[in-house]
């Protein structure tokens, strides 16, 4: 590489852009059109956002032939950049009419097709590949692409028998040379439900293939249970645990599934004896799990499939001796979950005298480190199996003081070794949260102060055992239903997600700080953090690719489905569509000289695409991240979020309401296409109109579950539609009788609306400002003010003004009436800033102040030192965290509503 | 009671109970897509009862001539699913690979120096020193290749240690 190029690179790789284009230019110059200049012209204008020129200067060279390797790849590196991958195609397609004896182009053309999976094409360079250049691999190729196609369309006959002929062929000429290649046949037998004929493959020669025996053995385990030969499947599982995998659940599984189809009612002589043999087998070294819950799967099967319930004693027994093996391991408590719940179905006595005896087995010597271990899982089963549910508060915190005693002994006796290691009682202080949480969701009234508290047990273990991120993913949880939004995102930040975590935990937090106004900044950055995730999502073609390079055909399908997901997923376009809304809100009230329309230029059509269906989406939400101990009945009570629409994720134990989530994005997505059409001075009035009727759509869908979020629908809707009624009136005169009586709607619902706020803006009976309060005023005033202010700004540039000459007097009328509900939610935005200011004072004053609310509140969290859990827990800073959060965001609204006022002034 | 499986590119959607775990680091998206394009044979996922993630490895095949070899480029075990075994069975799994599918003559990887409790582990399981590269982890901290032969390697050759210690650039890595 010559100097000159080498800086180019250098200036690139450095973010010099602008440097980058005067080398090129420089060169350029020099030598016109010098192809790989040209290409990297393209990509350094790509970065300078020049993206029309930038693919006009690539255009100019990429179809002319290019051969060299780097030429290419830049090529294919700048059309993925944007968006225009497909293009590779032709470029490949050329260069390979140019050079039909170029191997490498043929392949690469080949390669092209399949990142775009245009499987047509892809199927006729794979038979000009077989013929120009006959290799094994170009054999292997074109099968893997009937399979492709086959995937797409799985009744095309033709394909199917072609493949069947195809893998016959290459099985023939011993071309399948290992278990990835033979994935291919295995596949084209099982589209056909040819289950017997792929049993003989396996069995066969070309079985060999898969030389980890136990990968055979599976494989022909599950091709026996298909074919009900479930004789053999039992002896190829049974192969595996007691020659290989003594160890392997899905093989005991396996086992058993087949021992018990071939027999309902199997001896369970037979079957203890060869477990008991696994286990005598195993028992030097390191003890096994697998034989030994074996045994309790065994019984456990006796007793619901078998329908034998004199086994329940021995099945409990069994359990007990689990216990005394396994019970210091954090694991037992996974183990026993399936079986626990068959005792959750006992009577409470009888749960009682089970749980009386695990206790038994637990170590009554708390010097020793066993305890605190045996302590966890036996809280934990107490919790599953329903003992814990229903508990006075009495019983409650007789729990709770236990467990905070027994930890922090443990703690004191045995510290952390290893900085990165988590404590082993840390789940105690998980179970005393759910203990609270559950006094906090049974009684409104201690609902506050059982949170706080909780907070301030969770702060505790987090402190005393700072990498175990169970607390952090709890902590966030819970300040964000104390409305401290900021601690929640500090617990946020602590997680330290990335790249593909954006996707999939982005939801715990995005929710909140987007409707959080001293958040915004770093909703932005969380933004763009996502969607650096999304773009890495356009290489994930290149690897499908690599996977023909390499041979890894059992990944090909498998990676595209996976490219799919993520860019069908259904957070990726909530980011989008947030963004958007956010920025808007943002430009109005912190940049009020950059133009409202440069903002929502930027907005794409797929941002604001209402016609969507759940369908579309991939949920890719981890929902399994948190520990829960909780029993088969429990249900977490739906986490309302008062007075705004969640915007990510309505979850509860059984899932997510994907359905719910759709409607509302569909209804945030009909905004953000009404202010882009605002934007817009080339809508129609039917297009207004049509979207308008979209949104009512949207919200008869959503409507009804939420008295606060009805009223914001409602305000919605009439900001809008006084839009588009008053610009027909001013444009066609149209509507004349209407107009008052929409701006009389819409001056009462924003004073419901303030209202609302009023009254719900402290907690029960108390000085504290109600946790969802900033949330709210967010949602439902500061949003909806921004859209009307914007719209009623677009509509005083439309209206003559009241000096203006030719008026007439509808345009007389509409001025006063515009003039008079600036006024009132000019109004009503001072009151809520002096609510504000009020509250941020009280809030202050509460500490010391000794009304009854506050003197019961303050007992409650530390002051009264009989109970130890005042000695331990902090509960002091987490109110000062609630406050010190609410403080910062009543400030940044407050900031917001001054600039509202002097907006809605200035377009008065 | 685990059960252990190829790793599958939808288990990105769901290790996260394993990579919230402090040390353990979530890639780019390619890095996992390379490692699934390249060695799917050298990645595997072990998942408990109720199907929650409990560990995974990744692996791959590398080196030339009687250097080609698995290297372990990820192990981890979530907090809650340590101290049962766990570990060496992944590293069974790898090392079964790298000799019946690769065809390997040996398996390595790198550990920090100062991490005592996991050279332990890898001494548990029949890795021995091999050389220690200085500076290996950013310049911070040097770490210790360390090596099993697998019955390729007959005379057991590849796990002869090095006198020296060698500098990344010189460490044929």
């Amino acid at each position: 590489m010559n100097n000159k190029l080498s800086g180019i690179y250098q200036a690139l790789e450095s973010h010099n852009h602008k440097g980058a284009l005067k080398l090129c230019n420089a060169i350029l110059a020099k030598k016109k059109n010098d192809p790989l200049v040209m290409v990297l012209k393209a990509i350094t204008l790509q970065k300078l956002n020049e993206i029309p020129e930038a693919i006009k200067t690539a255009d100019q060279v990429a179809f002319s032939g290019q051969t060299h390797e780097t030429i290419l790849s830049n090529l294919n590196y700048f059309y993925k950049s944007v968006d225009q991958i497909e293009k590779m195609c032709k470029v490949y397609e050329i260069s390979y009419k140019a050079n039909p004896k170029d191997e490498s182009l043929a392949k690469g053309t080949f390669l092209s097709y399949v990142k775009v999976r245009d499987f047509k094409q892809q199927q006729q360079v794979a038979i000009d590949l077989n013929k120009n250049f006959p290799k094994p691999l170009h054999n292997l190729w074109y099968l893997m692409t009937l399979l492709s196609m086959i995937n797409k369309d799985p009744t095309n006959k033709l394909l199917v028998g072609l493949s069947q002929k195809m893998s016959e062929k290459l099985a023939a000429e011993n071309k399948f040379t290992n278990s990835e290649e033979l994935f291919m046949y295995e596949t084209v037998l099982d589209i056909q439900g040819k289950v017997e004929e792929h049993l003989q493959l396996i069995k066969g020669k070309l079985g060999d293939l898969y030389t980890v025996p136990t990968e055979r053995l599976k494989v022909l385990g599950a091709l026996y249970t298909q074919l009900g030969h479930h004789a053999d499947a039992a002896e190829a599982y049974k192969e595996i645990i007691t020659k290989y995998e003594p160890d392997e659940w899905s093989c005991y599984m396996g086992y058993f599934d087949s021992i018990w189809a071939i027999n309902n009612s199997p001896s369970y002589q037979d079957l203890s004896s060869l477990i008991k043999s696994i286990q005598s087998e195993t028992s030097t070294g390191r003890p096994l799990r697998g034989p030994y819950i074996a045994e309790i799967e065994v019984l456990y099967r006796m007793i619901t499939v078998t329908k034998q319930d004199s086994f329940y004693e021995q099945f409990k027994a069994t359990i007990f001796e689990y216990f005394k093996r396994f019970g210091t391991k954090p694991i037992v408590y996974y183990d026993l979950k399936k079986y626990l719940s068959l005792v959750e179905k006992d009577t409470k006595e009888q749960k009682s005298a089970f749980l009386e005896e695990i206790f038994k087995l637990v170590s009554t010597d708390n010097t020793k480190p066993d305890r605190i271990s045996q302590l966890c899982a036996y809280y934990k089963i107490q919790r599953s199996i329903g003992l814990q549910s229903n508990l006075s508060e009495t019983e409650a915190r007789a729990i709770i003081d236990v467990i905070l005693q027994e930890y922090n002994t443990n703690k004191t006796l045995f510290p952390i070794q290893q900085s990165s290691e988590r404590l082993p009682g840390d789940d105690l202080l998980l179970i005393a949260y759910f203990l609270l949480a559950d006094l906090a969701n049974a009684n409104a009234d201690r609902k506050l102060l059982c949170l706080v508290e909780a907070a301030a047990i969770l702060e505790y273990g987090f402190a005393s055992s700072p990498k175990n991120f169970q607390f952090n993913l709890y902590l966030m949880q819970i300040y964000n239903r104390l409305g401290a939004f900021q601690k929640a995102f500090h617990h946020f930040e602590v997680l330290n997600i990335k790249n593909i975590q954006w996707d999939t935990l982005g939801h715990l937090m995005m929710d909140h700080i987007t409707r959080n106004p001293a958040l915004f900044s770093e909703t932005y950055k969380s933004f763009e953090k996502s969607f650096k995730f999304y773009v890495e999502n356009d290489s994930t073609p290149d690897f499908v690719a690599e996977c023909y390079k390499k041979g890894s055909f059992s990944k090909i399908l498998e990676m595209q489905k996976f490219q799919d997901k993520v860019a069908k997923s259904h957070q990726k376009a909530v980011y989008s569509t947030e963004r958007q809304m956010l920025a808007f809100l943002v430009f109005r009230h912190k940049n009020l000289t950059t133009p409202q329309k440069t903002q929502l230029d930027t907005v794409l059509p797929s941002d604001h695409d209402a016609d969507i269906t759940v369908e579309q989406f991939s949920f890719n939400q981890d929902l399994g991240v948190a520990d829960t101990f909780h029993p088969s009945t429990y249900t977490t009570p739906a986490i309302t979020t008062f007075g705004s629409t969640s915007l990510f994720l309505n979850q509860n134990e059984a899932g997510i309401d994907t359905q719910t989530l759709t409607n509302t994005l569909q209804y945030r997505r009909i905004l953000l296409k009404l202010l882009v059409q605002v934007s817009n001075t080339a809508t129609t009035l039917d297009q207004h109109t049509a979207t308008q009727t979209l949104l009512k759509e949207s919200i008869d869908k959503l409507s009804g579950k939420n008295q606060i979020d009805d009223l914001l629908f409602a305000f919605t809707l009439d900001i809008f539609t006084l839009y588009i009624n008053i610009l027909d009136l001013i444009k066609n005169t149209n509507g004349k009788d209407n107009i008052p009586e929409l701006f009389k709607n819409i001056i009462n619902r924003f004073n419901q609306v303030i209202k609302s706020i009023q009254d719900s803006f402290v907690y029960s009976n108390s000085t504290f400002v109600n946790p969802n309060s900033t949330r709210q005023i967010t949602a439902t005033l500061i949003e909806p003010l921004t859209w009307l202010s914007y719209l009623l700004s677009e509509i005083n540039t439309l209206m003559p003004s009241k000096k203006a000459k030719k008026k007439e007097e509808h345009h007389v009328q509409l001025r006063n009436e515009y003039e008079a509900l600036i006024q009132v939610v000019v109004d009503g935005c001072a009151s809520i800033q002096l609510l504000i200011t009020g509250k941020q004072l009280d809030q202050q004053l509460s500490i010391t102040t000794d009304d009854q609310s506050t003197a019961k509140y303050y007992q409650f969290i530390g002051l009264d030192t009989a109970k130890p859990l005042s000695a331990l827990l902090n509960t002091n800073n987490v109110v000062k965290s609630i406050q010190d959060d609410t403080r910062q965001c009543l400030s940044e609204i407050s900031n917001y509503l001054t600039t509202m006022k002097s907006h809605f002034n200035q377009i008065k | 009671m685990t059960t252990i499986r190829r790793f599958v590119c939808d288990d990105l959607f769901k290790f996260n109970s394993i990579n919230l775990d402090f040390l353990t680091e979530t890639y780019y998206l390619p890095f996992y897509c390379q490692y699934l394009a390249s060695w799917p044979s050298l990645l595997s996922m072990a998942e408990d009862v109720n199907g929650r993630p409990m560990g995974y490895i990744l692996g791959k095949a590398e080196g030339e001539g009687e250097n080609w070899h698995g290297h372990v480029t990820a192990l981890t075990v979530a907090p809650e699913y340590r101290r049962i075994g766990l570990a060496d069975r992944l590293m069974h799994i790898l090392e079964e690979g790298s000799e019946k599918v690769h065809n390997g003559y040996f398996v390595d990887l790198f550990v920090r120096k100062s991490n005592s409790l996991a050279i332990n582990m890898y001494n548990k399981f029949g890795y021995t020193v091999y050389r220690t590269v200085i500076g290996y982890y950013s310049g911070d901290e040097d770490a210790l290749d360390m090596r099993k032969a697998l019955p390729r390697d007959v005379e057991k050759k590849s796990i002869i240690p090095l006198k020296h210690p060698v500098y990344p650039t010189d460490a044929d890595l």
